[in-house]
């Protein structure tokens, strides 16, 4: 066919040179005519006739011939632009159906992907942000350790002032030792005036002569007793003397001992305190690190929000999609629907407001509720 | 004066347990059919449903979401409309036929909006209609009020 097609092609393009040439060219046989003739005059009058028919009809159809393309044959004539639909038409749809495959595939590893680092985020504890906590399960981990630590602090300061109050009764205990010495003192002081005095009795009685005898006895018992009173009272003195002896060793090894667990416990506030701040900054750190992986987590779970995206264009595709398929169907039929009627069908494919309005629809809207329960 | 005993300092102390978004009282995970011919939808969805504690079935159209329904305890479905082999207006007609699954809520999830469409879904017996693209936290509270119990 296409052949066929090529001299017809050729010829309307060489129309216009051949009308500018046409004149000359007779211009010039007329010129050489003397030379051969009169039977020449007669040729030359029925080429010049041809000549001028021929030239009349290039001139009749240049302006239409150069605009009009030339049938292919003249039997049934078949517009080129349904033959170029036919082989043209279904590359595209495989380029479409191409992009339409490869980027599903490519979304869904993504999602795929996004899903895994979710999963990643509970495991590690990072919850949505947006979602509300539940106050009976937080628990940190400085609060916790407060928690355990006070009632060891306490119950570490309740043996110091136990402690206390023991040394406290020590020292009255080694109080009572001191004033038990001076009253033994006493008591001796005491037996050595009553023994004098039962030697002046002796005396007096010796002076009296027979009649003090009796007296002299009795001054004799006095000074008896007054010796054993004293001896008492210097056994007594002794005894005391040992247990304030005691009394102050052990108050002194007690009130080392309170020392040294207040220097201890003092200490040990010290290290718990520094324990806590430690702690303090690790849950600041930590609570920091949640944060920040929480709103990561929100930022991933609206990627993939955003990733629905690839639903919508994929609906826009299969429609283009059909489409092609229906103008290839059609493309080889005699008669084909105007544009109006064509666009009307496409038109009635749509499921997208986006998609009307690419259509020229201005008036369809998009609905304000995103949910509608009924 | 005796020490406390302190309690043991475990990891799961240390951070915040993951919300639980079902109902409280109920410990047994309710399970949501999910039927959309889109890969992408179906994941979106799944990654939404069992963060937040739900269990999901898959369907890829209505004939698969059908053949999903065959007993098990379903207590609420979510379907696309425009899918391929059966498409979601018949799939919920269809559903409601089923002795088991006659009041399980049904959430259409599509991006057709108009008007029409939304009462041909609750016509076909559809308790929602949810536009795409969904919001998560949009679909969560929908699915809490409609989920069975």
């Amino acid at each position: 066919m296409a052949a066929l097609t090529l001299p017809s092609i050729q010829l309307a393009s060489m129309r216009p040179q051949l009308l500018r040439i046409a004149p000359a060219i007779l211009a010039c046989v007329c010129a050489a005519l003397p030379m051969f003739g009169p039977e020449a005059w007669l040729r030359v009058a029925a080429v010049a006739g041809v000549a001028g028919a021929c030239v009349a009809m290039l001139r009749g159809q240049a302006p239409a011939a150069a605009l009009q393309p030339m049938p292919e044959t003249p039997e049934a004539p078949i517009s080129p632009l349904p033959a170029l639909l036919v082989e043209v038409l279904p590359v595209w749809e495989g380029h479409i159906g191409s992009v339409r495959t490869q980027s599903a595939a490519a979304i869904e590893q993504m999602i795929a992907s996004f899903s895994s680092i979710l999963e990643r985020f509970d495991a590690a504890g990072f919850k949505n942000v947006q979602r509300k906590e539940d106050a009976s399960t937080a628990i940190s981990l400085l609060t916790l350790c407060q928690r355990e630590l006070g009632p060891v602090i306490a119950c570490l300061q309740g043996v110091i002032d136990s402690k206390a109050d023991l040394l406290g009764h020590v020292r009255l205990l080694s109080e009572t030792i001191t004033e038990l010495t001076d009253l033994a003192g006493e008591v001796g002081l005491i037996a050595a005036q009553t023994n004098i005095l039962a030697i002046n009795a002796s005396i007096e009685a010796a002076h009296a002569g027979n009649a003090g005898r009796g007296f002299a006895i009795i001054a004799a018992e006095v000074r008896r007793l007054s010796n054993a009173s004293s001896d008492i009272g210097k056994r007594i003195t002794t005894r005391m003397a040992r247990a304030s002896e005691t009394m102050q060793a052990t108050l002194d090894a007690a009130s080392s001992a309170d020392l040294a667990d207040r220097d201890a416990m003092s200490a040990s506030g010290q290290v718990m305190e520094d324990v806590l701040d430690h702690v303090r900054e690790l849950a600041d750190s930590t609570e920091s690190m949640k944060d920040h992986g929480a709103r990561l987590r929100t930022d991933v779970e609206q990627l993939l929000v955003a990733l629905q995206f690839q639903d919508r264009i994929r609906q826009i595709l299969e429609v283009v999609e059909a489409d092609m398929q229906r103008m290839r169907a059609a493309s080889s039929q005699d008669e084909v629907p105007g544009a109006r009627q064509w666009l009307e069908k496409l038109g009635s494919t749509y499921t997208m407001v986006e998609e009307h309005r690419h259509h020229g629809d201005t008036e369809v809207t998009a609905s304000d509720e995103e949910i509608t329960f009924f | 004066m005796a020490i406390p005993k302190s309690q043991p300092v475990t990891r799961k102390s240390l951070f915040s347990e993951p919300a639980n978004t079902q109902p409280k009282g109920n410990n047994m995970a309710k399970t949501i059919l999910v039927v959309d011919d889109s890969a992408s939808v179906r994941q979106v969805i799944g990654i939404t449903l069992r963060g937040a504690g739900y269990e999901v079935v898959e369907g890829c159209d209505g004939a698969d979401g059908l053949k999903r329904l065959d007993g098990r305890k379903v207590n609420l479905v979510i379907s696309d409309v425009n899918m391929p082999v059966m498409d979601g207006l018949t799939f919920v007609s269809e559903m409601k036929q089923l002795p088991d699954y006659r009041f399980t809520p049904v959430i259409m999830l599509t991006t057709e909006s108009a008007d029409d469409m939304k009462r041909k879904g609750q016509a076909a017996g559809a308790k929602a209609w949810m536009v795409k693209p969904f919001k998560p936290e949009l679909l969560l509270n929908a699915v809490q009020k409609l989920v069975l119990p």
